[in-house]
């Protein structure tokens, strides 16, 4: 692969009950803004609130599969949560290649998780690379 | 060069952030216990932001110490 800045990937997900609840056994988190709808609703939600760390899933999708893709290493990630995501609501993850460094390796891009017009989280990620695999 | 060991100072006690000693032209990863080869490479990364220029992989695997570092920022400035 030749990385460059401007490389785009995108990837669609919707996330269920069923992976909701694969989710809670493998984190063992069972906060009721995820778990219980009668409390998320009483704290303003629609329903329960996805768990961010499935949408990190998703960008680990991204970043492994896609760009940098099997051959990178993450080094760093970052996330802020802006709107929440409810269960089976479509959402998109968009990544974008912001800065390749030829001489470390290095890949920085950022990426956007969206639900329609609903902007869900933006974040960063950082990933090492084989040198060759980086574009001049 | 002065300068430039100030921004540096202020990249290392970003990342390093662990470290407390002096950041002079002759530390080295040996000297930080965080300096790990992942970090290096995000390091050198934040200098080739900080300074706008970017290092050769042949640069990244000779820099010992930040004076071997600061010298191949200054080269980057002299005109060839």
């Amino acid at each position: 692969m030749n990385i460059r800045v401007g490389n785009v990937a995108t990837r669609k997900f919707v996330v269920d009950a069923a992976t909701m609840q694969w989710f809670r056994e493998v984190a063992q988190d069972t906060s009721r803004i995820h778990c219980d709808a009668a409390y998320a609703r009483s704290r303003g939600f629609d329903g329960p609130v996805v768990y961010g760390g499935i949408m990190l899933a998703h960008l680990s999708h991204l970043l492994g599969m896609c760009i940098p893709g099997e051959n990178g290493a993450s080094v760093a990630w970052s996330i802020n949560y802006h709107n929440p995501l409810y269960v089976d609501e479509p959402a998109e993850i968009f990544l974008e290649v912001t800065y390749v460094s030829p001489g470390t390796g290095i890949v920085e891009s950022r990426f956007s998780i969206r639900a329609g017009e609903k902007e869900v989280a933006t974040g960063t990620a950082q990933s090492v690379v084989p040198l060759d695999e980086i574009g001049a | 060069m002065e300068n430039d060991l100030e921004r540096i100072t202020t990249i290392v006690r970003n990342l390093f952030d662990e470290y407390e000693g002096p950041v002079t032209p002759m530390l080295s990863a040996r000297d930080v216990a965080q300096w790990n080869s992942l970090l290096n490479v995000q390091f050198l990364v934040l200098v080739e932001k900080e300074f706008g220029i970017q290092f050769s992989s042949r640069q990244v695997a000779q820099f010992k110490n930040i004076g071997e570092l600061m010298a191949a920022l200054q080269a980057k400035r002299t005109p060839q």
